[in-house]
């Protein structure tokens, strides 16, 4: 039997039930969702810190940590948190803060085993710092060290590369995703950014509002969203309303404004209903070449360029092709190209990468350019 | 200059000092972190020394602690003496009186401790008092010590609740303030000054050195600090 960490909470506005496998090679579940989603009153219950209203119910495993009897104290679950600025002691050493948790074991191991995650996380050089002169790296990785040396069976990590600067949190994203599949330690990440997400997670569940909206593997959620507030959780650069013209074959062909569009769906629509268009700036390839061939099923759409916008290593394209869209390219095609705003292009967007999400009346997305259409029957 | 009224003066405030922090240091950390809404009562119970009159609390002991008393009694069958006008009762007048220059100083700094300090001790399977100990206690240095100097200097300057549970017994309950008072009364303005002025230079002093401990301490780790207390009391009454 496959053991799970069970949750079942309800604390304000939260209200989310939750099953997450405890799968070794599998460890990293992301938390996903805006910020107020409830993501970090989420993992504080987990941890203990914050005792869930009556209702709730956490179990790991086979052990209960909270229902409506009994509360586990934080010191007896056995987690490790790394907090979103780390919390270190300032008054103690980088081998101090990291030795804190061991005094389980005896005192002739603990400074071995605080060294030992030192280098797990490549922070041994660190060892007889003071906290103040650490970096935010540096900081970071004495945080997971703290938090990984006393071999925890569940590890919390609260938005843990958002207090860095940018270059330093794309180096340690790929690191932390390594480290924690070298642990092996079942792990929940709370996080707000979709890149990290896609990045770290195994797993990923949405949050919207309090509410789990969707969970299922990263690559799932993200490329197919469930409903409109996944899709405008997990950022999809373009998300916008159309209503269904027909279907079949799997392949629905919608109106936006005067656009058609070929997109796919989980659920078959039916003509005359509307539904949110999903796209991924990711999946949107750009042309020189009018829009002439009709052959597989792919979207070959007359554009104009409206701006172009640097978006780190990469440009953000938006288009207006009845409605507006976003691309990205990289920088060497955009100078190869010459594009410039106000050009006419062709954009290419393959159906399978146009996401239809049926549109429901008590749903409030934020599509980019709503149009006037009819509304569900 | 009245040199047995300084000794036991000072005998008087290094005990005090020392009981109080035993007793502040657990209060105080319990009532930073208690979030329940009778905390409050206890807080003004702690308080009510600063505004309550010397002579009101004085009595009150007096009455309380006399040989006709249930604690009076009590007190009576395990050491055989009398609390009233006795060094015993000086102390225990002097640790009540001087509850809140003990208790706020730290209250303060352990509730401007940042908490996320005091749960990341939780997770890491640390109980209260480790926290307290490990962690609380060693960021709250400027805190301690403003209590303790406080308490030390608010318990030398003390006189009504003296002269109301001690009266003026040589060797026994005659603080400073007693013998400047005595003096005075006596006529004897020299002694009085003499001993007034050694008091005064002993309160600059002190409160010199609290505001600089603090100062030290505010530069190495900048955190609200237990000065708001520090700023409300008076070593003399």
């Amino acid at each position: 039997m496959a053991e799970t960490l069970s949750v079942h909470l309800r604390r304000h506005i939260i209200d989310i039930d939750l099953e997450v496998p405890l799968d070794p090679d599998r460890p990293v579940t992301v938390l996903f969702g805006p910020s107020g989603a409830g993501k970090t009153t989420l993992l504080r219950c987990l941890a203990g810190l914050d005792k869930p209203s009556p209702g709730s119910r956490i179990t790991f495993g086979p052990h209960t940590w909270d229902d409506d009897e009994h509360h586990l104290p934080a010191r007896r679950r056995h987690v490790g948190y790394l907090f979103q600025d780390h919390a270190l002691f300032p008054h103690l050493t980088v081998t101090a803060n990291v030795a804190f948790g061991l005094h389980r074991i005896s005192r002739r191991d603990r400074s071995q085993r605080a060294s030992e995650a030192l280098t797990a996380v490549g922070a041994s050089h660190l060892r007889d710092h003071k906290v103040r002169q650490l970096s935010g790296g540096e900081g970071q990785r004495v945080a997971l060290a703290r938090a990984l040396a006393p071999r925890p069976a569940l590890l919390l990590l609260d938005e843990p590369l958002s207090a860095l600067d940018t270059p330093t949190r794309r180096r340690l994203r790929t690191e932390l995703r390594q480290l924690l599949l070298d642990s092996a330690i079942p792990t929940l990440v709370v996080t707000h950014d979709r890149t990290e997400a896609l990045a770290l997670g195994d797993r990923v569940a949405v949050l919207v509002n309090g509410r789990l909206r969707q969970f299922g593997d990263v690559e799932e959620v993200f490329s197919h969203p469930t409903d409109p507030e996944v899709a405008t959780a997990v950022d999809m650069e373009t998300v916008t309303a159309g209503a269904v013209i027909a279907a079949h074959d799997g392949v629905t062909a919608v109106r936006v404004g005067s656009t058609q569009l070929l997109g796919v769906s989980d659920r078959t629509l039916a003509p005359g209903s509307s539904a949110l268009v999903c796209l991924r700036a990711e999946n949107v390839a750009l042309t020189l070449e009018s829009a002439a061939r009709r052959s597989s099923p792919r979207n070959e759409l007359p554009a104009t360029i409206l701006s172009l916008i640097a978006d780190g290593p990469v440009l953000r394209v938006d288009l207006d092709v009845g409605f507006r869209l976003a691309a990205y390219i990289t920088r060497p095609t955009c100078d190869e190209m010459d594009l410039h705003p106000g050009q006419r292009i062709t954009a290419l967007v393959k159906a399978t990468a146009v996401h239809l999400i049926p549109r429901t009346i008590a749903a409030t997305p934020t599509p980019q350019e709503p149009q006037p259409h009819a509304e569900l029957p | 200059m009245d040199w047995q009224a300084i000794w036991l003066t000072i005998r008087l405030a290094i005990l005090t000092t020392a009981i109080l922090l035993v007793i502040a240091i657990p209060l105080a950390a319990w009532l930073a972190q208690s979030r329940r809404r009778w905390t409050a009562v206890i807080e003004a119970i702690v308080a009510l020394p600063l505004v309550l009159p010397p002579t009101v609390l004085g009595f009150y002991l007096l009455i309380a602690l006399s040989p006709r008393s249930p604690a009076g009694q009590w007190w009576i069958s395990i050491t055989g003496s009398t609390l009233p006008f006795t060094f015993a009762g000086l102390v225990f007048a002097s640790v009540l009186y001087s509850l809140p220059f003990a208790v706020q100083p730290l209250l303060a700094s352990f509730a401007a401790l940042d908490r996320r300090l005091l749960d990341a001790s939780a997770v890491l399977g640390r109980g209260r008092i480790a926290t307290l100990t490990r962690v609380m206690l060693p960021l709250s240095r400027a805190g301690l010590a403003t209590a303790g100097v406080l308490t030390f200097a608010h318990t030398v300057g003390e006189f009504g609740v003296v002269l109301m549970i001690g009266g003026n017994i040589p060797g026994e309950t005659r603080t400073v303030s007693i013998s400047i008072y005595d003096s005075t009364q006596g006529l004897d303005y020299s002694t009085a000054g003499q001993t007034s002025l050694a008091l005064l230079i002993f309160s600059v002093l002190v409160l010199t050195a609290t505001y600089l401990l603090q100062r030290q301490e505010l530069r190495t780790w900048p955190k609200p600090s237990a000065f708001t207390s520090a700023a409300t009391s008076s070593t003399s009454t």
